[in-house]
């Protein structure tokens, strides 16, 4: 498991409202059917950037930047989290 | 209707009714309905814990200076307008194109009702959708706060592009 993942997951844990434990998590389970709701993705949303020093454009302000661990992985990938500088 | 302490307004609309849209029966006629709760201790916890960073991302300035300076009436306002901002989103067809939060937004009239303003990707599908009037009534106890809306689909919505 990647860095970036386990701080995902961390995150998750600590904003994430989730009734189940974010650590415990698969990387592609439904974030929403474990209980992740609109509001909570927007503290883990603000957590993130605060973590990997980002900024989510409004066009990855979407439910499916945030439907699973892998997902959001992703959506960091492209803000540049875990990308080597040339 | 009212909940129980606190029941912010009635109803009111905004008329974002396209005048130049394509008639079409794809969705036909009728109402669409929307609902949404949210805690109120969950947002006052976002402000604690993002302040300004939280609030200006998720709510304009207009609800953010409706919704007062004082902490618990300002969450109170803000957890109904999260609400409201989440019921619109159900009456969307939202799919490819998703609005900003600040796209949704919720007005208090001079009257003291409040109204849904659309801007942007919001106001977009509800024309493609041929949404009319946007009733909404917001509503709220010591923990929750509630937001309902009620859309006439026009019948007359703009075709989407294939």
């Amino acid at each position: 498991m990647s860095d970036v993942e386990n701080t995902v997951k961390e995150i998750l844990e600590a904003h994430g409202r989730l009734p189940v434990s974010a650590l415990t998590l698969k990387s592609d389970d439904d974030l929403y059917q474990k209980g992740l709701t609109s509001h909570a993705s927007v503290n883990v949303m603000l957590a993130l950037e605060d973590s990997f020093d980002v900024v989510f454009p409004d066009a990855l302000l979407r439910r499916g930047t945030f439907q699973s661990v892998s997902a959001i992985c992703e959506a960091l990938t492209t803000l540049g989290v875990g990308v080597d500088p040339v | 209707m009212q909940v129980t302490q606190g029941c912010e307004h009635e109803c009111s609309w905004h008329d974002s009714v396209p005048t130049d849209a394509t008639p079409t029966s794809e969705r036909g006629t009728g109402v669409l309905v929307g609902i949404d709760v949210q805690s109120i201790d969950e947002v006052a916890a976002s402000m604690r814990e993002f302040g300004s960073r939280y609030v200006h991302r998720i709510y304009t300035d207009v609800e953010v200076e409706q919704c007062g300076d004082d902490p618990m009436t300002s969450a109170r306002g803000l957890a109904a307008r999260f609400a409201a901002k989440e019921a619109v989103m159900k009456i969307l067809d939202v799919r490819d194109d998703v609005p900003a939060w600040k796209d949704i937004a919720v007005r208090r009239t001079a009257s003291g009702r409040p109204e849904v303003i659309l801007q942007g990707v919001a106001a977009q599908l509800a024309r493609r959708q041929g949404l009319g009037h946007v009733s909404l009534s917001l509503s709220h106890t010591d923990s929750v706060a509630a937001a309902a809306v009620v859309a006439q689909v026009s019948g007359r919505s703009e075709r989407l592009a294939s």
